[in-house]
């Protein structure tokens, strides 16, 4: 593989996208709109709210003979208590571990036979619940994803299970090079921010958790008035009506309101090195807080960040990658979340250059953030954004995780339909006054995980040092 | 991006394909076949999926697959070449990934430098991938500018770069990539460890990134050896699934892609793998939290009739939780944090595996005696109805679930014209696994998984010094 694909895409939104005009020549069902302008489009979508609070989203696509249902909860590690850390992502895995009528075994043997699994994926601000089956199987598959969601058992024995799993799952982080630097870097800049921790927790955090937390998490969170469902592809106004009476049965309560510890500030160019012994490549990570989705300049920063370490052209990975040769990938992003995220470069690098590669990163990213980006490179990196835009939305399961996560946010559905001329009415003058002001090009944390020989090529940076046995 | 397709590099997942290839198709005339419902899939009226597929070989023997897809304004364009790591001898192992890299490192007309800009500049996104049996390479960009990415890979495919300077570099991005994938990965480094202790003869018993000694030595005129011996048009097979309309991209590709001369290709005959007729075992130790293993038995190549069967027992065995290994050694034992088997068939012959990871602290005997009790069965009792119907459900789904995007739908096609000879092995390879029956389960498993034939494969944490 010439590189890794870099997944660019911003966690819960939109990569990009915008649909073309050929969807809304067909016949829209009653209640379906399509949005959008001139000659582009959204496919018909309906959107409606039940009395209990949950919002739902329909969208028609018979290109296949499939179905699929997404639950977005708007819950996530952030209300979780830290000495709990861990329980938002156990309460959602245990989901599928047996409800009132169906035990673990049974919800996995009726997914498998759908041909389909369940995904349940728990984040630091939302949780997502994912299950598709082939059009064959699309009663029984609202019937069994109703259940998970609507009537957990939370079984003790279920609970050991899944703890004792979760534990070992975070002992092991430790062999993925890459993964282990991803999570000391989030903890070094969010310190007690819950942004800073594993969603799967802390071996302490998942010991401290009981039954009744976990009961009393899913009763105060996973609510009908705090979530959000999408239900995709080929079915009819009997099924709409059908989704409509399962999920009218979840009962709404009030949703409390958590705030979380500020993220320490950052003074100057800190260094965290982490070193094991036997190590064949070096993990380096520089980041610095970042910006909230819901930030005015997103769409700005977005577009500047293209050019700086977006993309194969990207200057980062022209420098590091092709020029010096120091890797096989580099890239840079802004990290958007409910709550200030963070802007992140993360590369990699033989232990003998570990220490130049910082060097050069942080050349190329202060030169950027300093002096910004030329009207080529901008032109450039607009035409990418808006080239690849319909990619986003090319499906309709990706047209609705869009909608669902653009609600999450508070984002209005025009962020999609007005893309293409949003994108390309940013100036030069915009986008680089936009990183500047979001950016201090002094002062940046780095985490950097790699052999103990690398120690010496960081004499300069005064690193903090930490060994892992 | 979580695109599931990732045979990338050894990527294990269900085969859809077949049979050798011949290398120089003749010219055949312009078909258009839409294919309806799939035959004999469980009676079911709604499962039609139709793809309006246009197929033709250029007189220099480019094979050419179309298909029109409005869904948004875009093109998926897919250029696969039949050579991978197989193509390779000792010493030059890695030849073909190495090379694929140097594909973006310049041509005649697009120098190097200029190559990502102009994609950049276009709003046009590409990659490349390299396997055991063949290398592709893809974009995906707004319709208009086709005619553009033609010209580029039209430069590509005839006057390649490989400079000495741009090799240089290119070599140790490479061996970064190395680094990443396997020296400093242990379960990348298992992988490897398996595949060379399975195949004794075959070209799959090095790694398709190749060893870092030969990455280090490969230079302009090696790797000048490959592309002109393999890169030609009746060593490719042309994709393109999107916004586009179909008589004009053909004049368009006759207009571009005509003008390249074919070339003969060589010749090669593999040696066959002698069949192996005692047990295996290998172990590697090294600083990790937990133990693994991999049981590993050589399974046939692609296409061959013992496949469909196979690949549906693997899955029985371990995919998903609701299989077999997950259920006791997940679930019910709760000794491992994953289970899993998968069948990988190649040109040459297959891989089946069956692995476990170990929690943090256990040692591997008990979960090996349960795997060898799991594949005992296979030998010995039939698979529940039940059973046998979810493994068919599940490749059909995975198979509408590739079929999701145009980059999906191009990939598909051009992974089943590459190795089958025809894409329309897509459609018809379904048919073969809904004949497969509970007794053809029960031989496969007791033609290739016998003590004998099995390979063990073994990570374990090193010794802590206190």
């Amino acid at each position: 593989m010439k590189r890794i694909s870099l997944a660019i895409t911003l966690p819960l939104i939109c990569s990009t996208f915008i649909a073309c005009s050929s969807s809304s020549k067909k016949d829209i069902p009653a209640g379906y709109v399509s949005k959008g302008n001139g000659s582009f489009k959204l496919q018909p979508y309906k959107e409606l709210s039940l009395d209990n609070g949950l919002k739902v989203f329909f969208i028609r696509d018979n290109s296949l003979p499939r179905v699929s249902l997404t639950l977005m909860l708007k819950t996530g590690s952030v209300q979780e208590p830290a000495a709990k850390a861990g329980l938002n992502a156990l309460t959602s895995y245990l989901l599928e571990q047996g409800t009132q009528s169906r035990d673990a075994m049974r919800i996995a043997d009726d997914f498998g036979q759908l041909g389909s699994g369940i995904d349940i994926t728990p984040g630091a601000d939302a949780t997502t619940v994912y299950a598709d089956a082939l059009i064959t199987g699309s009663d029984f598959l609202l019937d069994l994803f109703a259940d998970v969601t609507m009537n957990p058992a939370f079984k003790d024995g279920e609970i050991q299970r899944l703890r004792s799993q979760m534990l070992a799952g975070l002992q092991k982080k430790i062999d993925n090079p890459s993964s282990y630097a991803d999570d000391q870097m989030d903890q070094y800049l969010f310190g007690a921010h819950p942004y800073g921790r594993d969603i799967n927790g802390t071996p302490e955090g998942l010991k401290a958790i009981t039954k009744q937390d976990v009961i009393k998490h899913y009763l105060t969170f996973y609510r009908p008035n705090n979530a959000s469902l999408a239900v995709v592809g080929n079915f009819n106004e009997d099924y709409e009506k059908k989704v409509k009476e399962v999920f009218s049965k979840w009962t709404k309560r009030t949703i409390p309101v958590v705030t979380a510890e500020a993220a320490p500030a950052i003074d100057g160019l800190k260094v965290k090195l982490i070193v094991k012994k036997g190590l064949q490549q070096t993990q380096v990570r520089v980041a610095q807080l970042g910006i909230a989705r819901s930030d005015e300049d997103y769409l700005r920063l977005r577009l500047s960040n293209e050019a700086l370490g977006g993309s194969f052209a990207s200057r980062l990975n022209q420098k590091v990658r092709d020029d010096l040769g120091l890797t096989y990938s580099i890239y840079s992003y802004f990290d958007v979340r409910k709550e200030k995220g963070s802007f992140e470069v993360s590369t990699f690098t033989k232990n003998e250059t570990a220490g130049k590669t910082l060097e050069e990163t942080l050349k190329v990213v202060s030169d950027y953030v300093t002096k910004g980006s030329q009207e080529a490179e901008l032109a450039g990196a607009r035409n990418q954004l808006i080239g690849q835009f319909p990619r986003a939305i090319e499906t309709a399961d990706r047209l609705a995780y869009n909608l669902l996560a653009l609600d999450f946010y508070g984002i209005p559905v025009d962020y999609l339909t007005n893309f293409n001329k949003n994108v390309a009415g940013i100036s030069v003058k915009e986008a680089n006054n936009s990183i500047n002001k979001h950016l201090s090009p002094t002062n940046f944390k780095v985490v950097v995980y790699g052999d103990e020989k690398i120690i010496p090529q960081f004499e300069k940076y005064k690193p903090e040092i930490q060994r892992v046995k | 991006m979580k695109t599931r397709f990732s045979i990338l590099l050894l990527g294990l997942c269900i085969s859809l394909t077949a049979q050798a290839i011949d290398p120089t198709p003749n010219t055949k005339p312009e078909v258009k076949e839409p294919l309806g419902a799939i035959k004999g899939w469980t009676a079911q009226d709604s499962l039609k999926i139709s793809l309006p597929v246009t197929k033709f070989v250029l007189d220099n023997g480019l094979t050419v697959i179309l298909l029109e897809d409005h869904a948004v304004p875009m093109v998926s364009y897919h250029t696969w070449y039949r050579v991978g790591s197989r193509d390779e001898y000792p010493g030059v192992t890695g030849a073909a990934h190495m090379l694929e890299h140097m594909m973006f490192k310049g041509a005649k007309k697009y120098d190097g430098k200029a190559f990502d800009r102009i994609f950049h500049e276009n709003g046009i996104t590409n990659n490349a991938f390299t396997t055991n049996d063949y290398t592709g390479f893809y974009e995906n960009l707004p319709s208009s500018k086709l005619e553009l990415v033609m010209d580029m890979e039209v430069d590509r495919m005839s006057s390649l770069s490989i400079s000495p300077e741009d090799l240089k570099s290119e070599k140790e991005v490479v061996k970064e990539e190395r680094r990443w994938r396997v020296d400093n990965n242990p379960m990348g480094l298992l992988r490897e460890l398996m595949m060379g202790t399975m195949f004794k003869v075959l070209p799959y018993k090095w790694p398709v990134i190749g060893y870092m000694k030969d990455i280090d030595n490969y230079d302009s005129e090696k790797l000048r050896f490959f592309y002109n011996t393999f890169y030609v048009p009746n060593n490719a097979v042309l994709v393109l699934v999107g916004d586009f309309k179909t008589s004009k991209v053909k004049s368009l590709i006759e207009k571009y892609y005509g003008k390249l001369p074919s070339r003969a290709l060589p010749e090669r005959k593999l040696l066959t793998e002698p069949p192996q007729k005692v047990q295996q075992n290998a172990i590697l130790r090294k600083d990790v939290q937990n133990s693994s293993f991999v049981v590993a038995f050589r399974s046939p190549e692609q296409g061959s009739q013992d496949m469909y069967a196979l690949d549906l027992a693997a899955n029985i065995l371990g995919y998903g939780t609701s299989s077999r290994l997950h259920k006791r050694l997940v679930y019910q034992k709760q000794i491992a944090t994953s289970a899993y088997a998968y069948n990988y068939a190649m040109k040459e012959a297959g891989v089946m595996g069956v692995g476990v990871n170990m929690k943090p602290g256990l040692g591997t005997q008990e979960a090996l005696d349960i795997v060898y009790n799991e594949i005992w069965k296979l030998r010995n009792q039939k698979v529940s109805d039940k059973e046998l119907e979810k493994a068919k459900t599940q490749v059909m789904k995975d198979l509408v679930d590739s079929l999701k995007t145009m980059d999906g739908k191009a990939r598909a096609l051009a992974v089943n014209e590459i190795v089958t000879g025809t894409y329309e092995s897509l459609f018809t390879d379904l048919e073969k696994y809904q004949a497969v029956t509970a007794d053809d389960i029960k031989k496969v498993a007791d033609k290739y998984t016998q003590q004998t034939q099995r390979s063990i494969i073994t990570l374990e944490p090193k010794a802590k010094k206190e």
